[in-house]
């Protein structure tokens, strides 16, 4: 368990060491406030907060890549991966301990947006349901996002494979999907509705908490995390030269 | 310490480490010696967990390589060839992670990260950031990383490429003290650095062991046999060539005429034989004025790059 602490740690300081990790910060929460202000905060509507989340989640089908890009294939490809792989740290323990920086950073991400909440709460009545089960929403997608772009870090020693391909996945899995649903039924509809993302995501922004949809992601997540381990542990037959 | 059987790499079809076996024991410091590509990475890459052999096996502390290999890890420091640090950190700060994932923390960790920073020379530098530090200084760091968890084995892959003469002396230096309290097995493919270091040496070249021993046995033994030169002026060069023939441990007589009225004798003699005092003597019996008498024996650099060179034909044969 110390282990897996010290290599989130190590994880979490290297976001803020470059200049990415504020990037990612501004660029999130310029968008996150331009969609609330245009869309959320508005006199004549009721104080909800549904759709800046469905926005947000749709930022995140791009940040979160760049988020991940960097926790292994920068590893491999400054020859790091050499000294860590060699430490007496199982693959679990490298997984789980990068995986928890990048759920850290992002809520540090997310922390700011509460204050949205803040602001309805003052000028309004805002329902709380559905806005604690968006945010319960949002963590749910933003940790499955991380956990898919964990896995694509594993495959690629480029970062730029590793945030390019989670991008188009994550888009297809997102918008795709849901678009597709408008426009197809029957059978291939109930099954994009039942994979899709977002219409897994829209139902937390509605403020219906399913343990379906949570069981969902979580399950996703879980399955991510164990083909990285895996992956991390074929690297090592393959041999990466360091 | 370190048992090596019969090791075997292969990337894809290209065979990297072909049967090697060896053995290091307790308190040693052994070299690896080998010419570049000759798999001394690849070797260690394998004792240290890094990759798996393609068969063979190996034990390092008692701990098998591929069943045990988080003991092995805990007990094993190694210092990769390019010596990898995450660029970014202070020294003080990949020291501590280093030792967190080593399973350090607490009194125990700073008192090591103490250690590890005095014994390398880093005080100076614990609040820089590793981007910055020289070569001479990342390897100090690579080393004092390595020293963290206090192992039993060393395990250094080139502790000395890329540094400048003086300091290399400094880093041969260190490595002497370190065999003091580690096991030592360093990889070099300079023949004379070895040599300073290092009681044996254990060459690979082409992926195969081609020596291992003692470096005084090496010296002695690789040759096999050695070389007189006689320079003599006096009468019947033929009847003083036949005579040296005939002493014992003379395998064959040359002779030659050198400058003025001398003439050069080259004596191959078997093993370890030493001849020139027999030589000398009968020169001097039958009357001739000696002016030169010595034996050459083969350089462990011939040896070496003999070695390699007969490697390589083989290899372009193969
Ligand atoms: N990851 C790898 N994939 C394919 N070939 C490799 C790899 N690493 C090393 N080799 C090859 O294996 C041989 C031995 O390399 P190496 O162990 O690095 O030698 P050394 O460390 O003695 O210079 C070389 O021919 C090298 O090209
Ligand atoms: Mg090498």
């Amino acid at each position: 368990m110390s282990k897996i602490m010290a290599v989130m740690n190590r994880e979490l300081r290297a976001y803020f060491y470059s200049p990415v990790g504020y990037i990612v910060i501004a660029v999130f929460l310029v968008l996150g406030g331009i969609f609330f202000g245009l869309m959320d905060f508005d006199a004549n509507r009721p104080a909800e907060m549904r759709n800046v989340m469905f926005w947000l989640a749709g930022v995140l089908v791009f940040l979160i890549p760049v988020i991940t890009m960097r926790l292994v294939s920068e590893e491999m490809s400054r020859g790091t991966i050499e000294s860590l792989m060699t430490a007496p740290v199982t693959d679990a323990q490298v997984i789980l301990g990068k995986f928890f920086s990048a759920v850290a950073f992002f809520l540090i991400l997310l922390a700011p947006t509460l204050s949205y909440a803040v602001v309805l709460a003052v000028f309004a009545e805002p329902d709380w349901g559905p806005i604690a089960a968006g945010y319960l929403g949002l963590v749910l997608i933003g940790v499955l996002f991380l956990s898919i772009g964990l896995l694509a870090s594993c495959c690629t020693r480029s970062q730029i494979v590793s945030a390019f391909v989670p991008f188009v996945f994550l888009g297809i899995m997102t918008f795709l999907c849901r678009f597709l649903t408008f426009h197809l039924d029957g059978l291939p509809r109930d099954l994009l509705r039942y994979v899709g993302f977002l219409t897994r995501y829209e139902n937390f922004g509605k403020g219906v908490v399913s343990l379906n949809d949570v069981v969902f992601f979580l399950s996703l997540t879980v399955l991510a995390l164990f083909l990285s381990v895996k992956i991390l542990e074929s690297r090592k037959w393959r041999g990466i030269r360091g | 310490m370190i048992e090596v059987q019969d090791l075997t790499k292969y990337y894809g079809s290209r065979l990297a480490v072909d049967g090697v076996s060896f053995q290091v024991d307790e308190g040693e410091i052994v070299g690896l010696l080998g010419p570049n590509g000759a798999g001394k990475t690849t070797l260690i890459r394998m004792l240290t967990c890094f990759m798996p052999a393609t068969s063979g096996r190996a034990t390092v502390n008692g701990f098998d390589v591929f069943s045990q290999s988080l003991q092995v890890r805990q007990s094993v420091g190694y210092m990769p060839e390019s010596v990898p640090l995450y660029e970014d950190m202070r020294v003080e700060e990949y020291l501590r992670f280093r030792g967190e994932i080593k399973g350090l923390g607490g009194d125990a960790l700073r008192r090591r990260m103490g250690d590890a920073i005095e014994r390398c020379q880093l005080s100076d530098r614990r609040r820089q950031i590793i981007a910055t530090l020289s070569k001479g200084y990342r390897q100090r760091v690579g080393l004092a990383e390595s020293l963290l968890g206090d192992p039993k084995v060393l395990i250094l892959d080139e502790p000395t490429i890329g540094l400048d003469p003086g300091q290399i002396r400094e880093a041969r230096r260190l490595i002497q003290h370190l065999g003091e309290r580690h096991t030592v097995l360093l990889s070099s493919h300079i023949l004379h650095e070895v040599e300073q270091v290092c009681s044996r040496i254990v060459m690979i070249s082409g992926g195969k062991l081609v020596a291992d021993g003692p470096l005084s046995e090496l010296r002695t033994g690789i040759g096999g046999q050695g070389t007189t030169l006689l320079e003599a002026a006096g009468d019947d060069a033929e009847g003083l060539k036949r005579a040296i023939g005939g002493l014992h441990g003379v395998k064959s007589v040359s002779a030659e005429k050198a400058e003025g009225d001398y003439t050069a004798f080259r004596i191959e003699s078997q093993g370890e034989a030493d001849v020139r005092q027999a030589v000398g003597e009968l020169a001097v019996r039958r009357g001739w004025r000696v002016r030169e008498l010595h034996t050459q024996r083969p350089t462990l650099e011939e040896f070496f790059i003999r070695k390699t060179a007969e490697q390589n034909l083989r290899g372009r044969a193969n």
